[in-house]
């Protein structure tokens, strides 16, 4: 009778390691999230990394309006070198709501930024002019540079 | 022992009375951080120009998050002078930006109502050739100010200098020396804060050191905004010797 108990315990035990396991395999699946922490997963990213400066949330927050608490993580890099026009933020948003809202954020910055270079920095308005807002499933990113569009395809796979 | 002490006692008064500064409060050099502390809540307003200074501080903060902490930078490239002088905002301009919202400066700052702020304009306009024009600017956003923010202490700074390769052209060195002479009378008459960047800039001629230049024109690199951010020192240590402000604790 002891034995029997015995092994209905370990039976139990194992099931509930193997539902736990399923479950949290689908919870990563769902939400879309790498393990990667983000400044990582844009770093791994991009073909040139040197001379970017890590800017605040403040930053983001005054400059485009992107709120902390629409977003889970955030990463706002600048080119050291600041007439270049390089720069890269990256924003992983809390939901769709929120997603929208980043989006609709970043989309303006660039159109300001342009504005500002366009008649006095023609290096950098090109490079604004050849890169765009993009979205994957809750992230967005804008990433400003001579291989913006190869970043953005290797950051988004990740996302 | 006890006239051991004595003599060392003697000597102390002696030593104070032939340098009668050590024994006056408020003209020990401070440290880096008291005087940093003097332009806590206050916001910088330039273009291009000031943009290099906000990311040398944000390279910076990544080593030290105390320098300059709290400190806000307004920054927009090719942002004029003439801009911020306005009430209104002008389309089709470089504007600044607050919070997403492009903005005209007064509405900014009565948004922000930071303690101090520090302007550096009039690149962009070119305004060594309308000094008149400039100076005319420069009050109307005193007045602007004490109109939209009236608690914020405005304080101009000096247009950086140019370099010789720069004036090949044009003589740019006399044009912005005589406008910082004309930018420094009216924040003596107006009661604002002016400081000097430009002097400890320059090389024996006037002209930008071009070891600190980035562009070989009128932008600084890490070493001229380096004697940038020792100018700001020198300015808190100065109004701290003038009895103007006491840091904190």
């Amino acid at each position: 009778m002891k034995n029997k108990h015995v092994f209905w315990l370990i039976g139990l035990v194992l099931l509930a390691l193997t539902l736990s396991g399923c479950q949290q395999e689908k919870t990563t699946e769902n939400t879309g999230k790498t393990a990667l922490p983000l400044r990582e997963a844009v770093e791994k990213a991009l073909t040139d990394k040197d001379g970017l400066v890590a800017y605040t949330a403040d930053d983001l927050t005054d400059l485009m309006g992107i709120l902390p608490e629409d977003y889970t993580e955030a990463l706002f890099l600048m080119g050291s070198d600041s007439l270049s026009g390089r720069e890269i933020i990256a924003v992983r948003a809390k939901d769709a709501s929120s997603l929208k809202k980043i989006t609709e954020a970043l989309n303006n910055y660039l159109t300001q930024r342009k504005q500002e270079t366009r008649n006095y920095l023609p290096d950098a308005y090109k490079l604004q002019t050849q890169t765009k807002v993009e979205t994957r499933n809750l992230t967005a990113v804008l990433i400003v540079g001579a291989h913006s569009a190869e970043e953005t395809r290797a950051f988004l796979a990740g996302e | 022992m006890k006239k051991l002490a004595v003599i060392l006692m003697l000597l102390v008064l002696a030593v104070c009375s032939v340098f009668p500064a050590c024994a006056e409060a408020g003209t020990e050099r401070l440290t880096d951080a008291q005087l940093i502390s003097y332009y806590k809540d206050a916001v910088f307003v330039g273009d291009s120009i000031t943009a290099g200074l906000l990311v040398y501080v944000r390279e910076k903060q990544e080593k030290d998050p105390h320098f300059f902490e709290g400190v806000k930078f307004l920054t927009a490239q090719s942002y004029l002078l003439y801009t911020a002088s306005r009430r209104n905002l002008l389309s089709g301009k470089a504007n600044l930006r607050y919070r997403g919202q492009e903005m005209p400066l007064c509405a900014v700052l009565k948004q922000m109502n930071p303690t101090k702020a520090l302007i550096l304009l009039g690149v962009n306009d070119y305004i060594g050739e309308e000094i008149e024009k400039g100076i005319g600017y420069d009050e109307r956003i005193l007045d602007l100010a004490a109109e939209f923010c009236p608690d914020t202490e405005i304080i101009f700074q000096s247009l950086t200098p140019v370099t010789a390769s720069f004036c090949r052209k044009k003589d740019y060195r006399t044009m912005w020396d005589r406008y910082n002479e004309a930018l420094q009378e009216m924040c003596q008459r107006r009661g604002a804060g002016y400081i000097d960047i430009a002097t400890r800039l320059k090389d024996e001629k006037g002209y930008l050191n071009k070891d600190y230049s980035n562009d070989g024109k009128y932008h600084l690199n890490d070493d001229g905004l380096k004697l940038w951010i020792d100018a700001l020192m020198d300015y808190a240590q100065a109004q701290y010797e003038l009895g103007l402000w006491t840091p904190e604790g």
